[in-house]
């Protein structure tokens, strides 16, 4: 246990139960070959929520579908490794992945009202991907369907579980998608921007609703969003994207927010709006993420150690000049 | 003048549902109120009525029972354009609101023809670099389509087009939600300077609490058609009085 860290870790099991290690991604246009992700190394443990942010661009969205095999085919792996409790799941073609996905790791997107299949009811969408696997019966599954979406917090849901996912609310959708995420309760949650479609009241719930499936199923969360405010509500670890590359992290976000170490992570928090404290103007960033085409080709630098359990990249002149300017155009 | 600069007086809309009966109140008599050179926030869920309040303000939304009057004057359910010109929006979607055939300067210039502002073409073009100056964009830009650039520089774009004409008020709604936050942040700055350097009023539409708190003057907010609270901004987010307004305020995520 380091001293940053603010999580009670599992100290038994010490392989990780994610890792990304030292993970590049290119991307093909026109013919060339451009770095995407650029040695993006990151870890999940049991139990462990840990928020993965940047702006459009940044690489966190490639990450997280790398990380689940959901990559487009215009972007490929091209050297480093994900492994799931210590098994790497790209060395045997993907083969080894798509024995974990939907059994032992599970995603909840952005827009369930799209990853939802608009003809199928509900109650059999959640527990389709485990209802053959387990050999049941229609009305075992429906059970267990009824059961999992009072678990989510779905009230009624013996009417609910008949319904089309478009006579649902965009929150009871997200509520639909989770429960079906959880179905086949697994140990690594993936999360795409699961609330930023959804009212704040209702983005409350769900986040609550994180909280307690983390507990119940003690499960690790990757949590991808531009939303620094959500992930500090829900998430206890913190990485930083900014052009394809991590530049900072840290296994206390608590303590990286208060000081961050990297001139682009403090820029950043320096342009989320608080709801308490000073009301103080907010500064803008000089510059978002250049264009892959027009990104450095230089392979990244290995990150720093801050202190145990916190990392980030060494900045560059031009790095700090770039990011500490508040700038207004 | 006397009174506010913008008053939506009882402003009740009601829309018409595919099953017979009285069909759905959207706004239920709302009365609003922005001051000159004043940035008031409007908050509230999806489906609380923001965005239709907006839509009559500006004209959009031309059944409505109420009145709004503007600088003093009641204006008209279908307004003219001497009318229309005062009160201009912004839209959530910078991918959506602009035309992708057009360059910026084929964008901006209709405008000032439609409103016959700017004489010659000359005058026009110089026009169009004020405007870019104003929204912080470099003047290169102006004979680039939409498709060439960024999110935050469409909604700057964007803004350039409302304030093409002069207005006096704009409605901006949920004008930075689909941004990522440094770029918010920048279109945040720029409406209060904007407000500083040529007096306009703004009616700042989000569900973003923090946002509003950080650029409003006054805050408004909205619940099923309904204006619950109206307090200055310090206020609402220290000594919230509604119900609904503390629901919304504990429901904000927020930095530690």
């Amino acid at each position: 246990m380091t001293e940053g860290g603010s999580q009670a870790v599992d100290q038994a099991d010490s392989t990780p139960l994610l890792e990304i290690d030292r993970l590049c991604v290119s991307a093909r246009i026109k013919g060339e070959q451009f770095r995407a992700l650029d040695a993006v190394s990151l870890t999940v443990r049991r139990g462990e929520a840990r928020g993965l942010v940047g702006e459009s661009g940044s690489g966190k969205s490639i990450t997280l579908r790398a990380a689940m095999g959901l990559l487009p085919h215009s972007l490929s792996v091209t050297s480093g490794a994900i492994r799931f409790k210590g098994r790497d799941l790209l060395a045997d073609g993907g083969k080894s992945l798509a024995a974990v996905r939907g059994t032992g790791i599970a995603m909840v997107f952005q827009e369930p009202a799209v990853a939802l299949n608009p003809v199928m009811r509900v109650g059999r969408q959640i527990v389709d991907s485990v209802a053959w696997r387990r050999g049941w019966s229609r009305r075992e599954a429906r059970e267990f369907a009824v059961e999992l979406m009072t678990q989510v917090g779905i009230r009624d849901p013996r009417r609910w579980a008949d319904a089309y996912p478009h006579q649902l609310s965009g929150g009871m959708r997200q509520r639909v998608m989770i429960a079906a995420a959880v179905a086949c309760q697994p140990e690594m949650i993936f999360c795409d921007e699961p609330t930023t479609a959804l009212d704040v009241t209702v983005q409350a719930q769900i986040l609550a609703l994180f909280k307690k499936l983390q507990q119940e199923l003690n499960a690790g969360f990757l949590y991808v969003t531009h939303d620094l405010s959500v992930v500090a509500e829900f998430c206890s670890t913190l990485s930083v994207m900014y052009a394809g590359r991590i530049v900072e992290q840290a296994d206390d976000l608590k303590a990286m927010v208060a000081e961050p170490a990297h001139p682009y992570t403090r820029a950043l928090l320096a342009a989320v709006p608080r709801i308490k404290g000073p009301a103080k103007r907010l500064r803008g960033l000089a510059s978002s993420a250049p264009p892959l085409t027009e990104r450095s080709q230089a392979p990244a630098q290995p990150l720093a150690q801050i202190r145990p359990g916190w990392q980030a990249a060494l900045a560059t002149k031009d790095e700090i000049a770039l990011f500490s300017t508040g700038v207004e155009a | 003048m006397t009174g506010p600069h913008l008053r939506a007086e009882r402003i009740s809309v009601t829309f018409a549902t595919r099953r017979r009966g009285k069909g759905h109140r959207a706004l239920n008599e709302v009365t609003l109120d922005v001051g000159k050179s004043e940035i008031v926030g409007l908050v509230g869920e999806s489906g609380s009525g923001k965005s239709t309040l907006g839509r009559v303000i500006v004209g959009l939304q031309e059944s409505y029972t109420g009145t709004v009057s503007f600088a003093g004057e009641v204006l008209a359910h279908r307004r003219s354009i001497v009318q229309r010109r005062a009160i201009q929006m912004v839209f959530q979607d910078p991918y959506a609101s602009l035309d992708p055939q057009m360059t910026v300067w084929q964008m901006l210039e209709e405008l000032l023809i439609v409103h016959k502002i700017g004489g010659t073409r000359d005058a026009r073009r110089e026009r169009c670099r004020e405007l870019m100056r104003l929204v912080h964009m470099p003047a290169s830009l102006l004979d680039v389509r939409p498709a060439g650039m960024s999110g935050g520089q469409r909604q700057r774009i964007a803004l350039a087009r409302a304030l093409a004409v002069d207005p006096q008020l704009i409605v901006a709604d949920e004008a930075t939600s689909a941004l990522d936050v440094s770029v918010q942040a920048g279109i945040i700055n720029l409406f209060a300077d904007l407000r500083d350097q040529t007096g306009l009023s703004i009616l700042f539409i989000s569900h973003n609490l923090a946002v509003v708190r950080s650029l409003c003057d006054r805050v408004a907010v909205i619940y099923q058609g309904e204006v619950v609270e109206v307090a200055g901004t310090e206020a609402i987010f220290n000594a919230p009085q509604h119900d609904y307004t503390r629901q919304l305020l504990a429901a904000a995520p927020d930095l530690p």
